[in-house]
């Protein structure tokens, strides 16, 4: 009797240590919170007001054709999520490099990062960003079948979509749809 | 029957070989703590935190999910995942297989009905199978917690899994019951695989052979899948949760299925009137 009761307090102690340990552990590190913009809503973040304007999902045809593109459809069934974003530099310098190709869109337990190739195609003006002036971007990630499932695909053009612009400290995303 | 679970239970966790399989795992998780999780902690971690003010700043801090052995792709992980159904059966597989040597299963055919103690020892098998698959995750999991926080994952900084794999809905969102489900997976898994030593017990003569045919049937899957080009649906594989593409997840229950019918029409045989035991 008096073994199992040691036994049970010797437990019982490692179980608040371990317990009070992990929250120790937890309660001082960082918490990364989300926080979400609408479309339409402006985010400051390092220098830069980014808003979203708008999202569409296309094929490689169709964005080729609205683009003016020349994007190769002949490795995989892909389809392109693209973003009409506004930026503005409000640093302290005359301008700076846009930052825009470090994001990634996300949804669900998907992601990919923005197609350099697609982006620089889209964009011709200038990526130094003068001070105060707005410039508009589009960004395209691709959305290749082999990242979903059959029916997940089916419903791809439904899925709701986030660009995440900035992960840690905070994680900043602009909804997409 | 409680009396006759209760006694192979005992059999099966109160003895020297099952604290000599825990030293071993244990010895493992250690291995992959000092290896992976401290340099994590003491070196790199305090580094990216450096960054993070800096103008290139940090996309991700890791903490205790990053370095679990479930999750982090180490030599050690490979290791555990290819030992385990050898581990599973030392303490236990084999008795069935000495308790008919022995004629120890006269004596119990005496005093109980055989249905009951073939039952008593299926669940033993399972549960110890179990309980030694999920035991070197859960303390690799408990070790992590001592020392890093339990980290947000967000899908565009991480690399474990995507869209595709199973459950990673959950991983993302809430992590901490996703781990719990590779747990689960893990304890059914090995202890199914483990219940293999019963079918073997009356198929082969050595004990060796018996203790074996676990790890014999979950190499021996790998082996072929990796012939057919199925790989991914061996149990060697999809043990892993986070490596199970959603796609083969009816390959997979069929299979496990056919496992579990086996291992039951094994039981039923070897329990009905007609089969001998004394």
């Amino acid at each position: 009797m008096k073994k199992k009761l040691i036994i049970g307090l010797v437990i019982a102690a490692l179980f608040i240590t371990y317990s009070a340990r992990v929250y120790y552990v937890n309660a001082t590190s960082l918490k990364v919170v989300k926080v979400e913009y609408e479309v339409g809503q402006t985010v400051e973040y390092k220098d830069f007001l980014y808003t979203l304007k708008s999202t569409k999902i296309l094929n490689v045809d169709e964005l080729n054709q609205e683009f003016k593109l020349k994007i190769r459809n002949d490795l995989y069934d892909v389809k392109y999520i693209v973003s009409e974003i506004e930026m503005e530099y409000t640093g302290d310098k005359d301008s700076a490099q846009c930052l825009l190709l470090n994001a990634n869109f996300q949804s669900g337990a998907w992601s990919n990062g923005e197609s350099a190739d697609a982006f620089f195609q889209m964009n011709t003006n200038s990526m130094k960003l003068e001070k105060g002036k707005k410039y508009t971007f589009y960004t395209a990630g691709g959305l290749g079948k082999i990242m979903f499932t059959d029916d997940d695909w089916k419903k791809v053009n439904n899925m709701k979509f986030e660009l995440v612009i900035a992960t840690y400290p905070e994680e900043i995303v602009l909804k997409c749809n | 029957m409680r009396q006759l679970i209760k006694n192979e239970m005992q059999r099966a966790f109160k003895n020297k070989k099952f604290l000599i399989v825990i030293l071993i795992e244990c010895i493992i998780v250690v291995m992959h703590f000092r290896n992976n999780v401290w340099p994590m902690y003491s070196k790199t971690i305090p580094f990216f935190k450096s960054m993070v003010d800096t103008e290139k700043g940090m996309d991700y801090i890791p903490g205790a999910y990053y370095v679990w052995l479930g999750i982090k792709a180490s030599p050690f992980r490979t290791v555990i995942f290819a030992i385990i159904p050898i581990l599973a059966a030392i303490p236990y597989g084999a008795t069935l297989y000495t308790d008919i040597k022995t004629n120890y299963i006269t004596n119990i055919a005496v005093r109980y009905d055989k249905k009951a103690y073939y039952f008593s020892k299926l669940v033993t098998m399972f549960v110890s199978g179990g309980i030694i698959g999920a035991f070197p995750f859960v303390l690799s999991f408990l070790t992590n917690a001592t020392i890093l926080p339990l980290e947000k994952v967000i899908p565009a900084t991480t690399t474990f899994m995507g869209q595709l794999s199973v459950f990673s809905n959950v991983f993302y969102s809430n992590t901490l019951l996703y781990v719990l489900f590779y747990l689960i997976v893990v304890f059914v898994g090995f202890g199914i695989i483990n219940c293999f030593c019963f079918l073997a017990a009356y198929l082969f003569e050595n004990r060796f052979v018996v203790m074996m045919t676990p790890f014999t049937i979950y190499f021996a899957m790998y082996v072929i899948g990796n012939f057919m080009g199925k790989r991914n649906i061996s149990p060697w594989l999809y043990l892993r949760l986070n490596d199970v593409n959603r796609n083969d997840i009816g390959k997979i229950l069929t299979q496990v299925g056919i496992a579990i019918v086996i291992i039951i029409a094994g039981y039923l045989i070897k329990s009905s009137r007609k089969a001998d035991v004394l």
